[in-house]
């Protein structure tokens, strides 16, 4: 009764709930959060409790860079929660930012993207923490009918649309026709695991030691899936394992090239194993139309031309792809207010 | 040399479509469609079609400008360039709507189905509440009544008599100001004190008085003497509780309310009752101390 009186006071919300980033899309007013989501917490020694010392961008700073009593943590690994009850405080920091009404707590109507592979109990884990963090109103979708509304494919036509999401955790490979999944795939291979790969390269082939916020800038600033023209330098310090002490040193384009060989190898290899999957008639239609990348994982150069070497296949990059999940779950919530809850297949 | 000018995507020249700066460019790099075609995975015909700035050809929006952008990164065009004629240019792709006109009919039809009900638990909330409300001040008034009554009854009868007699005062006070030429207040008050007093004595002769009857029926006063304990519960006609609690040895409580007056005795051998100043005989059952009866307009008890 009084979360319905309080949903008055909310916003319909839709939630790319991700491993690296979290984002949400308000209804009439577009995105209006996108932090990391990593939360820090504080121990407190005299009390029993945690508490929680900063949450989205400003814990990211914080990661590897905390004192012992403060850890900061990424609640969700490969799509799905790690931690819970952290989770639930972070979405409920989250929304109730999305307010900014401390007067009234916030209850809003909530439709949050899951990864494709992800199990019952994962989703069920979603689902709790998203009504302990106040919302009234849960649905789950399924992250690459998100993705694909919020690309603006055809979705609801006979004709098959392919779309790949690269996450922070997961990728989600999906063909969809007349508003369905015809099939999909999600392989635990994402942003992180690039970032690990350049750390585990770095290790092997210099013996430095490098944090994930580093292999992060890296992949950003110089990370290709293709071998391009011209070749970048980036200088990052990292810790000299066999000295000890902190050393800069120079990596080339070429190198995260390499580094990100096995990662991006998982994507194409999903990517080919979707086609083979297609039917004929819809893999036609995507071999005609070509397949549509979305997520952050999409704005590593080149990925596109990867896929396209691979697959022979025309690719095209989405408008925005970072935003993609989060617009078109709240495309979807506008569509489910006018057409009715039957439209998608929700949970 | 002048034709490479023209060329260069730089030139603020809105006139040339994105088709045409691409057709251009393709030219200058010679290369032929198909040479591009092969390279980009695209159909043949599809470059032929943004040569020709025919968008709708290619569908959705997301690919229209997916295969822009990826034919000018080929050919070195700056993208920003390409995409901003071509969001200047008039007949575009349509972003795709998700629901077909004849899903969404339907759809639409099953939700107003479910409005029905929702509709129907809002009224009977409504509803609902306004009853709960009206109960509330109904339940309140009378409760206030009640308590008025209660302390009326139990502590200073005289009041109670004034109170229940007040419907009286208008024609004693009439009478009064023709025999008084005191302002219409003291007489009202004087009024009030001789009802008060004495009004009781005739009240018992009037008990036949068809003019007092006619305006509601005139108060019955109950004495009770005790000689022993005795519980004692008396209500009048509106459902007022005069008295309400044990009686003890040699002490008297007299009451008076709209009659017929319901009387509960414990032990109707300790009480003595007089009714307008009138003893009367308690009735009881053989071999029964306790006791209920009526006392009626006119004093008779049943």
């Amino acid at each position: 009764m009084f979360k319905n009186l309080r949903g008055i006071f909310s916003n319909d919300l839709s939630i790319d709930l991700g491993t690296a980033n979290t984002l949400i899309y308000a209804r009439g007013k577009g995105i209006v959060l996108n932090e990391p989501s990593v939360v820090a917490i504080r121990e407190e020694p005299g009390r029993a409790g945690k508490r929680i010392e900063a949450v989205g961008q400003e814990a990211k700073n914080m990661l590897g860079r905390t004192p012992g009593h403060i850890t900061a943590i990424r609640p969700m690994k490969d799509g799905v929660i790690a931690d819970f009850t952290v989770t639930e405080k972070m979405l409920q920091y989250f929304i109730e930012k999305v307010h900014g009404n401390r007067l009234i707590r916030p209850s809003p109507r909530v439709l949050i993207c899951v990864p494709y592979g992800s199990t019952q109990v994962e989703r069920r884990a979603i689902q709790e923490s998203a009504e302990g963090a106040g919302a009234r109103w849960v649905r789950l979708i399924e992250e690459p009918m998100a993705a694909a509304v919020g690309a603006g494919l055809p979705v609801h036509e006979a004709r098959g649309s392919m779309v790949l999401d690269i996450g922070g955790g997961t990728s989600e490979v999906a063909v969809i026709s007349l508003n369905g999944i015809v099939y999909a795939a999600s392989v635990r291979i994402g942003g992180d695991r690039f970032d690990d790969a350049i750390i585990n390269y770095v290790r092997r082939n210099y013996g430095i030691l490098i944090g994930e916020a580093t292999a992060e800038k890296i992949k950003i600033e110089i990370g290709s899936a293709y071998p391009g023209q011209q070749v970048k330098e980036i200088s990052v310090k990292g810790r000299n394992l066999s000295e000890g002490v902190p050393r800069s040193f120079t990596l080339n384009s070429n190198e995260i090239l390499e580094a990100l060989q096995e990662p991006l190898a998982g994507i194409v290899g999903a990517v080919k194993v979707a086609l083979e999957q297609t039917p004929p008639e819809l893999g036609a239609d995507v071999a005609e139309r070509g397949i549509v990348l979305t997520g952050g994982g999409a704005l590593l150069r080149d990925i596109d031309k990867l896929l396209m070497e691979e697959t022979g296949l025309p690719v095209v990059v989405s408008e925005d792809p970072l935003t993609c999940v989060a617009r078109g779950g709240g495309r979807m919530l506008e569509l489910i207010d006018e057409h009715g809850p039957a439209l998608f297949n929700l949970e | 040399m002048s034709e490479a000018m023209t060329l260069t995507p730089a030139s603020h020249d809105t006139d040339v479509t994105p088709g045409e700066l691409l057709k251009r460019a393709r030219e200058e790099a010679a290369l032929t469609l198909q040479e591009v075609a092969d390279e980009l995975r695209l159909d043949l015909w599809m470059l032929e079609a943004i040569e020709a700035n025919r968008f709708q050809a290619l569908g959705a929006p997301v690919y229209a400008r997916g295969y822009l952008r990826t034919y000018a990164t080929h050919l070195g065009v700056p993208v920003d360039e390409v995409l901003r004629r071509y969001e200047a240019l008039e007949d575009l792709p349509q972003e795709p709507e998700p629901i077909p006109a004849a899903m969404a009919t339907t759809l639409r039809e099953r939700r107003r189905s479910l409005r029905g009900p929702l509709l129907a638990m809002l009224a009977l909330v409504v509803v609902a509440g306004l009853v709960y409300l009206a109960l509330d001040v109904f339940l309140f008034a009378s409760k206030t009544e009640d308590a008025n009554a209660g302390t009326a009854g139990g502590a200073v009868e005289h009041n109670a008599s004034n109170e229940t007699q007040l419907p009286l005062v208008q024609p004693v006070s009439a009478v009064a100001s023709v025999n008084d030429s005191h302002d219409a207040h003291t007489t009202e008050v004087d009024a009030l004190l001789a009802q008060a007093t004495d009004v009781n004595v005739p009240s018992s002769e009037m008990t036949g008085a068809s003019p007092m009857t006619s305006s509601g029926p005139a108060p019955v006063e109950a004495r009770l003497e005790f000689t022993g304990e005795s519980w004692v519960e008396i209500y009048d006609a509106t459902g007022a509780r005069l008295l309400f609690g044990m009686g003890t040895p040699a002490r008297a409580r007299t009451v008076s309310g709209t009659p017929p007056l319901q009387v509960i005795l414990g032990a109707a051998s300790a009480v003595r009752l007089q009714v307008n100043g009138q003893p009367v005989v308690i009735p009881r059952r053989e071999g029964r101390e306790a006791t209920r009866f009526t006392i009626e307009a006119d004093g008779t008890l049943r």
